[in-house]
């Protein structure tokens, strides 16, 4: 028997019993909707919580620090301690998947503005790679090679002023970086010199906020800020000072051209000697505890799929028994077995294919009622970085649609064999 | 085709009794004979029909077909070997109800893979010739007894079947429509040259036959080789 023949008699098989089919296909319909919206409740989840990760910070960024050390090992082992020096830096450079490199001169400095000071972090960093790192200015330009001591600031930066003659320090005392002249005042390690004299610089902009450390922190080019700080040392009686060896950069980030990616430079960065964190890190921790939610909610629907093929079994084995003389003839007149066999697969199968497209339709539906009910009650507009609730990627539905037709399959399947096995006279002397 | 049949034997157990239905039977059946096999109910007819059309296994004993031992075969080659030689007839028609007339004749087509155009065609040409022509696409219910078992017929003879088993087919009809009924039988054998194995309680239909076969008690008594060459002739003489 073709196939396209075998098709035609098992739809029609089914036609002829409109209502139990119905039934069959509906308990269908109702599994495979509810592991649909179960599952997009899970996936919008998700994606809200990735939002929300990629708005505190680069998902592929890795930052790297030195080795962590003791304090009774430092004395004995500095030599063999991993510096995070520019040899790293071309390490790190060559790493597979890496796109960028920035070393970061961490230092903390003090700007004047007038009467008004703050102290705040300076981190120097190559101007070259700053739009790479997500680098966005708000007001004026990224500081540039050309012009001397130039920086950017964080968004928050402006707030942080106080007047050190004022009791009331922090007062109102925003300050327009853009306008100000400003001078610095770089801290050393020990004392700081109070007589030095600040050395001039200028903003180049502010970076648009960001929800992160950028906002709290200032950028030059790195060079410029190492010069300073190499001058005031030349410039210091402590010149014979041992100078130990130590990391030239406080820190590095690392960009990977593939989240996927983070986690293999992470460890190679790691099995190298130097510590890398990133918030992919984390992410892995929560990814675990969305999965246990999301095999939670699966297993929800999941359930009602397997009441919905027990049906199907129980369909099919009626069917036999309804059919039981039908197929003892049509065995007599020439079916083969595999005739038999697939003629009821494919009936189970289309009751679950058919179940799993209508299933498809109305968790379509679904999901847009929650998300519009709980649009409503976030008070109209989602804003604030939570969408739907609900989510069905197309994998989805592809995958709930197979899914059900495979349960259509394996529910069928003991009842085609127990019908391929009938025997003839038997089947055909029943009434 | 001939058919050799050697000491068949077929003990059923009920409870724990053992019916012999089949005894131990020997007969040979040449290919395009019409064997008739005659007996009282229950004296084994049907089973031995059953066991060499392969519906079921006998106790012991050999049936060949094309030198071929059928009672050797498992389920799955059996059904291969029907499909490809075997035609049935059957008392009570067993016709599938929800098919037309046209379907339930081209359904053995079917499961020889047979394209729809091709089974159609030789369907509406049988069913013509059994003189349904104006009824091919009524379903069984809405046909009379005798043009179900002319549908039957049809279905038992479409296509290129070299053996026809016929289980009184004419059982559960008048004896006129039986008179009817068995010229067509013996019309379309004797036209298609097939072998045809015909079992019957009634003695009168015997006499077309190329052979019968007494049987009683599960045992042949007796088998009467006829001239086969004026069988049809012979059989319009007596009717018109
Ligand atoms: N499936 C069966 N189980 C038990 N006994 C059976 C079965 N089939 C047939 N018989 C017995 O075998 C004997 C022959 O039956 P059957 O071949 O049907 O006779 P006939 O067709 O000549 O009327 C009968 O006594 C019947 O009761
Ligand atoms: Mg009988």
């Amino acid at each position: 028997m073709t196939n396209r023949d075998l098709m035609v008699m098992g739809l029609s098989n089914l036609k002829r019993r409109k209502m139990r089919t119905f039934l069959t296909v509906l308990g269908v319909v109702i599994g495979a909707a509810s592991i649909i919206v179960m599952l997009s409740l899970g996936i919008g989840m998700n994606r809200n919580f990735m939002k929300n990760m990629e708005s505190m910070g680069s998902l592929n960024v890795i930052d790297v620090s030195p080795e962590y050390q003791r304090y009774e090992e430092q004395s004995s082992t500095t030599s063999d301690k991993k510096l995070l020096d520019d040899e790293a830096i071309e390490k790190f450079k060559n790493l597979e998947d890496v796109d960028a490199v920035m070393p970061i001169l961490d230092k903390y400095v003090t700007i004047k503005a007038g009467r008004l000071e703050s102290s705040i972090r300076l981190l120097g960093i190559d101007l070259e790679v700053m739009e790479e790192f997500d680098f966005k200015v708000g007001e004026g330009t990224l500081p540039t090679q050309l012009a001397n001591n130039e920086i950017v600031f964080g968004a928050h930066i402006s707030e942080q002023f106080y007047d050190p003659k004022s009791r009331n320090g922090f007062g109102n005392n925003k300050v327009d970086l853009m306008k100000e002249s400003l001078k610095l005042f770089p801290e050393m390690r020990g004392n700081s010199d109070q007589r030095q004299r600040g050395i001039n610089i200028k903003a180049s902009g502010i970076l648009e906020p960001d929800q992160g450390e950028k906002d709290w922190s200032a950028y030059m080019d790195i060079n410029s800020l190492e010069k300073i700080y190499e001058d005031i040392e030349r410039k210091s009686e402590d010149r014979s000072r041992r100078k130990e060896k130590e990391d030239k950069y406080q820190s590095v980030k690392i960009k990977v051209n593939d989240i996927d990616k983070v986690a293999d430079v992470s460890k190679k960065i790691n099995d190298m000697g130097y510590r890398a964190w990133s918030l992919n890190d984390m992410l892995d921790g929560m990814k675990k505890t969305y999965a246990g939610i999301q095999a939670i909610l699966g297993g929800i629907g999941g359930v009602s799929l397997f009441v919905a093929a027990i049906g199907i079994t129980n369909t099919m084995v009626m069917s036999i028994y309804e059919r039981t003389k039908e197929i003892g003839i049509m065995k007599v007149i020439g079916a083969e077995l595999k005739d038999i066999k697939k003629l009821f697969l494919f009936e189970a199968a289309m009751i679950g294919c058919l179940g799993g497209i209508v299933g498809m339709v109305i968790s379509f539906l679904i999901s847009q009622i929650i998300n519009k009910v709980a649009a409503s009650f976030m008070g109209g507009g989602m804003g604030m970085g939570i969408e739907e609730i609900s989510y069905i990627p197309v994998w989805l539905y592809l995958s709930a649609l197979g899914f059900s037709t495979f349960v259509g399959v394996l529910a069928g399947y003991y009842p085609a064999v127990k019908a391929m096995k009938l025997s003839v006279l038997e089947a055909i002397r029943t009434e | 085709m001939s058919i050799v049949i050697k000491d068949l034997k077929k003990y059923y157990k009920v409870g724990d009794q053992v019916v012999k239905a089949l005894r131990g039977v020997d007969l040979e059946i040449k290919k395009g004979e019409i064997c008739c096999i005659l007996g009282t109910s229950g004296s084994g007819k049907s089973t031995m029909l059953n066991l060499m059309a392969g519906l079921e296994k006998p106790t012991k004993g050999e049936i060949l077909i094309k030198n071929q031992d059928i009672t050797k075969m498992n389920e799955k080659e059996l059904a291969k070997f029907r499909q490809k030689n075997v035609g049935f007839v059957f008392q009570s028609y067993n016709l599938l109800n929800a098919l037309t007339a046209l379907e339930n004749v081209a359904l053995p087509l079917t499961f020889c893979e047979i394209p729809k155009k091709i089974r159609e065609k030789e369907s509406y040409k049988i069913l013509s010739k059994v003189g349904l022509k104006t009824h091919v696409l009524h379903k069984p219910m809405q046909l009379s007894g005798g043009q179900r078992q002319r549908v039957g017929i049809a279905r038992a003879f479409v296509g290129t079947p070299e053996i026809v088993f016929a289980d009184e087919p004419t059982g559960n009809l008048d004896s006129k429509t039986s008179e009817e009924i068995m010229k067509l039988i013996l019309e379309i054998t004797a036209e298609k040259n097939l072998t045809l194995i015909m079992v019957t309680h009634n003695r009168d239909l015997a006499r077309y036959a190329d052979k019968v076969v007494y049987i009683l008690d599960g045992e042949i008594k007796k088998v009467e080789n006829r001239n086969s060459e004026n069988d049809i002739r012979r059989y319009e003489d007596e009717t018109i």
